[in-house]
């Protein structure tokens, strides 16, 4: 993933335990559902600002449960 | 398409016959017969059938079970259909589904009418969470608890609303948060096993059961459809 590539965030969620610290750090795009494991809102992200926190939320997963999925092309344009 | 022994059938029967033949059979959503296999409380199950033009749920499982309360169509995270709702269904893949029903793999297990179909929903909703990966923690925290609260509207130990809107606020955490569908599946099964015995359910509230007898043996489990291990628990 470059610096100002667009990409979404998805919770491999067999490895998620909750531990819930991706929200703390990106949580208008990570939410935790009502047990504490995380959920992405799948949208589509760009720009270095938000790739540098969520690049920052995967990295504080004590369980690497974070992708960052490249988006190519335009998904839903029409 | 899927290879299996409906699908091998029908590609001799296009084969032997041509498509145009094979659409002359069958709606225009599902073309051709269709395979159905009976279970449960039906003698000799299980029954293979085929199927040809519009037939009735109802009409299809009266003929081998002169009576029988309810079915659940499409496997056990299909749905449930009481008797006389399914004099309004057609056996067909396509307008099922308009209906929101599912034939699935073409299973229809057929409920006789001396068993509690509560207790037999909390039972293969049991099952089903028994059978789960364990995987994601969502489904490993929530699906229990999808299993406790059939069990308690069959126990009567819950409002029958209270539990429906539990399920709901189940489905909404768990569907699609994990890795394979089998909450969506479980949930949707439970669900509509809680809407079709909505009567029975206050029944059990009011400390009634409408199953007119005790059955002899588990239901499905006599075929060995479900583990031996919940035959023992049983």
């Amino acid at each position: 993933l470059t610096s100002d590539e667009a990409f979404r965030i998805e919770v491999d969620a067999a490895r998620c335990d909750g531990w819930g610290m991706c929200a703390v750090v990106l949580g208008e795009h990570l939410s935790l559902d009502e047990w504490g494991f995380a959920r992405s809102d799948g949208r589509t992200l760009e720009g270095g600002r938000i790739g540098r926190r969520a690049r920052r939320a995967a990295a504080c997963c004590p369980n690497q449960a974070l992708l960052l999925v490249p988006v190519t092309g335009r998904v839903g344009a029409e | 398409v899927v290879a299996n022994a409906e699908t091998v059938a029908h590609a001799a029967l296009v084969v032997r016959h041509g498509a145009a033949w094979f659409r002359s059979i069958g709606s225009e959503s599902t073309p051709g017969s269709a395979l159905v296999t009976l279970q449960g409380d039906v003698d000799g199950a299980p029954i293979v059938l085929e199927i040809v033009g519009p037939t009735t749920l109802a009409s299809v499982v009266s003929t081998f079970a002169p009576s029988w309360q309810a079915a659940l169509t499409g496997g056990f995270a299909g749905s449930w259909i009481d008797a006389d709702a399914a004099h309004h269904v057609i056996v067909d893949p396509g307008s099922m589904r308009a209906q929101g029903l599912t034939l699935g793999c073409g299973l229809i297990a057929v409920l006789g009418p001396d068993r509690c179909p509560l207790g037999e929903t909390a039972r293969l909703v049991d099952w089903l969470v028994g059978q789960r990966a364990g995987q994601c923690g969502s489904c490993r925290t929530g699906l229990p608890l999808a299993a406790e609260t059939v069990h308690r509207v069959a126990e009567g130990s819950v409002r029958l609303s209270r539990a429906q809107g539990a399920l709901a606020r189940l489905e909404h955490s768990l569907a699609g948060s994990g890795l394979c569908s089998l909450p969506d599946a479980v949930l949707a099964m439970a669900q509509s096993g809680l809407l079709t015995f909505a009567d029975e359910a206050r029944a059990h509230r009011r400390g009634r059961c409408c199953a007119a007898g005790s059955p002899r043996d588990p239901w499905l489990a006599t075929h060995g459809l479900l583990g031996r291990h919940e035959e023992e628990g049983d």
